[in-house]
């Protein structure tokens, strides 16, 4: 692949941006930010607003640093070469969100298939039986866990299953919509995508209710509430970015923005929710189901 | 330093990193042949 | 092999001139390649020192046995931070500075691909640092009781009942970890897609292929160690149970997440490295590299092998044997490749033309005390020896070969490479010769004596130890004063190159090949506007 895209030399310069303060000012809300978590977690006081005020920077960038790339878009300052780099750069940003979801799968598969079996049969140096009443089997959570109910597999998680494999449909809609210059059903496509993500978040916020007030299940429910939460809780966040970027890019096809030649930020998003798609299947086989 | 050398010493330095080079080797081998001989107590 | 001839001349009518603000300002915004290359090895070199600063007051407790100068707490502090300031604030940054500075000049591109990104890279290093650090300031007005006392490895389940400095130390690693991905991903994208027109990737330089493959691996790695010590966060903050055997979860989880990270770490300081030291090595021997496509497939068998040994850290923790034999051999495969690339260097230079020059010394040294590293890590991969060495002093030295030898040491070869090509000055030549003997006898001196104090049974991470265990300490803290001396040398002898000294050509080597020797030294702000065209 890499070698036909060296041999023909570009016919324009590389859009190089000007200077901009908008990454510094960025790392400047993310330390704020971090700091006022560290804080808050120890119990000082000033931590939640030290938060807000980085969630503020952070906020203020965003807007700014995406406008101004939306402005250069826009003004045609990025061509194929320039395009090519964004997609290469999503790829790979992708792939780093893969090896970050592979840590948490990582530790399910320990304490599913390793510590929590061990710990079941784990004998003293008296020869005897440590935790003689816990069996080691999943769901489990641990020897001196709390008692819970597990999540079933077949009401709500079905449900956002079905929503999340369509939504992955209507947005595919939308593109083909967009190759083809058809504006209403590409509106009309991520109208419905935005959507469903809204009502699978919904749906999951009403589980996270009913698991904590009805079935006992809760972050700190041994290794099978740890791993529940942290696996289902980030791929809800990541819905959740997912929603925000689908939301701005509906705007951006409102107000006429992209071309069925030109359409980076579409696809980008696009593959994104994908992304998330894929590892809701995932989730949905190795979390709830099995 | 950034020397730029005439080809005569040019020559002579290949011929020199040559000859270093199967010093060493010839010592490394030496000392690889002598720990042999070393029984440990 | 990767010899690039070009049609199109490097700097013909290219000088638009610098557009940039003035003072601070050019700094805080700027999205030029070579002003970022020049911020991440300037924060590099002050890091450098920072790390230094806090070894050396640890090695001066260790000066003899008894407590003298500092309460275990604080020592265990400075153990711990002393390496994640030089791994992650000096060696990578380094690294980054290299890849940001060389590779657009060496593959022919007019910038990175992604240059406010690029910005953003670097701005995330300062606050982490901060981060890191803050902790030990804090203590002195009595709020925690300092920075992360684990050690870098951040092992549960101590770090889960540590202090106040093990939340600020997971935060740096976070925001370490966004700063290493963005740049990765640039370098990946640079690398793929600003290539002058022409240069296939078998004709890419070799630094670039190395850093192609470090990139690769952080990419894989880093977001593991970040949900690791999320892992960490939630265990010790919003009552998880991931590292706590009662909930069902296991301590020894989190080592398994930490050196999935950890093992391919070590390659990720290195293969920049490797990279670059056949350039070095075929320019001061004036022949071709010897070997590329083996190198190249040697960085890709060893970049593979990387992310499947990992358990071998932590041999002595009780895993089944079949998973120790597994380990330790794969451990020990790395070797092949390993060897591939000793054996490439070795060749470029056999009846080579060789002349010593700085960065040659550097060169040469490296590969006599790697190899100390690698044959002492055949040592520690074999589980039965391991057990016997694990968490002794043998560790220590062992990996000050690979990471002080293998990592610094090449990172200096790099500067005194390239610094006159960037600044366009020659750097002291002698000043550089004594920084390089001074380095190499007084770095020997202090770690060779920790092997034997690591064979003798001297634990690492303790600040006292037995009476016997007396002399090779004295020896080895002596010995890491004047190593840490020497480096002033070395930040003098930039410091001089960078305000003058005798003008550079081009070309600065007589033996140096490829596309960033034909622009001029230094090149102009903005260079291969025009892409050069590979033949």
């Amino acid at each position: 692949m890499t070698e036909s895209m060296a041999a023909q030399p570009h016919s324009h310069h590389y859009h190089v941006p000007q200077p901009s303060l908008y990454p510094f000012i960025l790392s400047g809300g993310m330390f704020t930010l971090a700091l006022g978590f560290i804080l808050k977690m120890n119990g000082f006081a000033p931590g939640p607003w030290v938060m807000l005020g980085g969630v503020g920077i952070i906020l203020y960038v965003l807007f700014g640093w995406f406008g101004k790339v939306i402005g250069e878009s826009q003004a045609g300052a990025y061509r194929d070469w320039e395009d090519k780099s964004f997609r290469y750069g999503m790829v790979w940003f992708i792939a780093s969100e893969v090896a970050f979801f592979a840590a948490f799968f990582g530790a399910l598969f320990y304490v599913r298939t390793i510590s929590v079996p061990e710990l079941g049969n784990m004998v003293s140096a008296h020869g005897t039986t440590l935790w003689p009443d816990f069996t080691g089997a999943w769901p489990s959570a641990g020897p001196k866990g709390a008692q819970f109910t597990p999540m079933g597999a077949w009401g709500i998680p079905a449900l956002n299953t079905a929503l999340l494999l369509s939504s992955g449909v209507t947005v595919t809609w939308a593109h083909w919509a967009l190759l083809k210059n058809k504006r209403t059903q590409l509106n009309l496509g991520l109208a419905a995508t935005v959507l469903l993500g809204a009502t699978f978040l919904g749906f999951q916020a009403y589980e996270y209710y009913h698991a904590y007030h009805e079935l006992g299940l809760t972050l700190g429910a041994g290794a099978y509430g740890a791993t529940f939460y942290m696996l289902t809780g980030f791929h809800g966040f990541h819905v959740t970015l997912g929603a925000i970027m689908l939301t701005v890019i509906l705007g951006r096809t409102l107000k006429g923005h992209f071309t069925p030649e030109r359409h980076f930020a579409f696809e980008g998003v696009a593959w994104y929710w994908h992304f998330v798609d894929v590892v809701w299947l995932l989730l949905f086989v190795l979390v709830y189901w099995l | 330093m950034n020397a730029n050398f005439t080809e005569a010493e040019l020559a002579q330095r290949r011929t020199a990193s040559r000859r270093m080079a199967w010093l060493i080797g010839a010592v490394v081998l030496a000392i690889y042949i002598i720990g042999f001989f070393f029984k440990r107590g | 092999m990767s010899v690039a001839t070009t049609t199109v001349p490097g700097h013909a009518g290219e000088h638009h001139g610098e557009h940039h603000p003035a003072g601070i300002l050019r700094w805080l915004t700027t999205t030029n390649h070579k002003d970022i290359g020049t911020m991440y090895l300037t924060f590099a070199l002050t890091m450098f020192f920072v790390g230094g600063a806090m070894i050396l007051a640890v090695r001066a407790e260790l000066w003899q046995p008894g407590l003298q100068l500092m309460k275990p707490e604080f020592f265990n502090q400075l153990i711990g931070i002393h390496a994640l300031v030089m791994i992650f604030a000096a060696l990578m940054p380094a690294a980054t500075g290299f890849a940001n500075w060389q590779i657009p000049l060496m593959i022919g591109a007019p910038d990175m691909a992604l240059p406010r990104v690029n910005n953003w890279g670097f701005w995330l290093l300062p606050p982490a640092a901060i981060l890191l650090t803050l902790p030990f300031t804090l203590a002195l007005f009595g709020i925690g009781d300092g920075a992360l006392a684990t050690g870098w490895t951040f092992y549960a389940p101590l770090s889960v009942q540590g202090g106040l400095g093990v939340d600020f130390a997971i935060f740096a690693v976070h925001i370490l970890g966004v700063s290493s991905i963005l740049g990765s991903i640039n370098i990946i994208v640079t690398i793929f897609n600003m290539r002058a027109p022409g240069m296939t990737m078998m004709k890419l330089p070799l630094f670039a292929w190395g850093w192609l493959i470090t990139a690769f691996l952080l990419i894989a790695t880093i977001p593991v160690l970040a949900g690791a010590v999320t892992m960490l966060l939630t265990d010790r903050h919003f009552g998880t149970h991931f590292f706590d055997a009662a909930g069902g979860g296991d301590p020894i989880l989190f080592q398994h997440l930490f050196w999935f990270f950890g093992h391919p770490e070590v390659y990720i300081l290195l293969l920049p490295v490797w990279g670059l030291m056949p350039h070095v090595l075929a320019t001061f021997s004036r022949k071709p590299i010897y070997g590329y496509k083996a190198q190249v497939y040697g960085f890709i068998g060893i970049g593979v092998l990387s992310v499947i040994v990992w358990a071998h850290h932590f041999f002595t923790v009780g895993m089944p044997v079949p998973a120790l034999i597994y380990f330790m051999f794969s451990t020990m495969a790395i070797s092949l490749p390993l060897a591939v690339l000793f054996f490439c260097w070795i060749a470029t230079m056999w009846k080579g033309a060789m002349s010593f020059e700085t960065p040659m010394l550097f060169a040469t040294g490296f590969i006599v005390l790697f190899g100390i590293a690698g044959l002492t890590g055949l040592v520690l991969a074999d589980v039965a020896a391991d057990a016997q060495y694990h968490h002794s002093y043998f560790v220590v030295a062992h990996f000050h070969y690979a990471l002080f030898a293998g990592g610094i040491m090449g990172v200096m070869t790099g500067v005194y490479y390239w610094l006159p090509k960037w600044t366009g000055h020659m750097y002291d030549e002698k000043l550089g010769k004594w920084h390089f003997w001074l380095t190499v006898v007084s770095f020997n001196l202090t770690f060779i004596p920790q092997f034997f104090l690591g064979l003798a049974g001297m634990p690492r991470r303790i600040p006292d130890y037995a009476l016997q265990f007396t002399e090779f300490n004295m020896i080895s803290t002596v010995a890491a004063f004047i190593l840490g001396l020497s480096q002033l040398l070395f930040a003098y002898n930039i410091w001089k190159c960078v305000k003058g000294g005798p003008k550079a050509s081009d070309k600065v080597w007589e033996g140096a090949e490829g596309l960033e020797w034909q622009l001029p030294s230094p090149p102009p702000y903005h260079s291969w506007e025009t892409q050069p065209v590979v033949k």
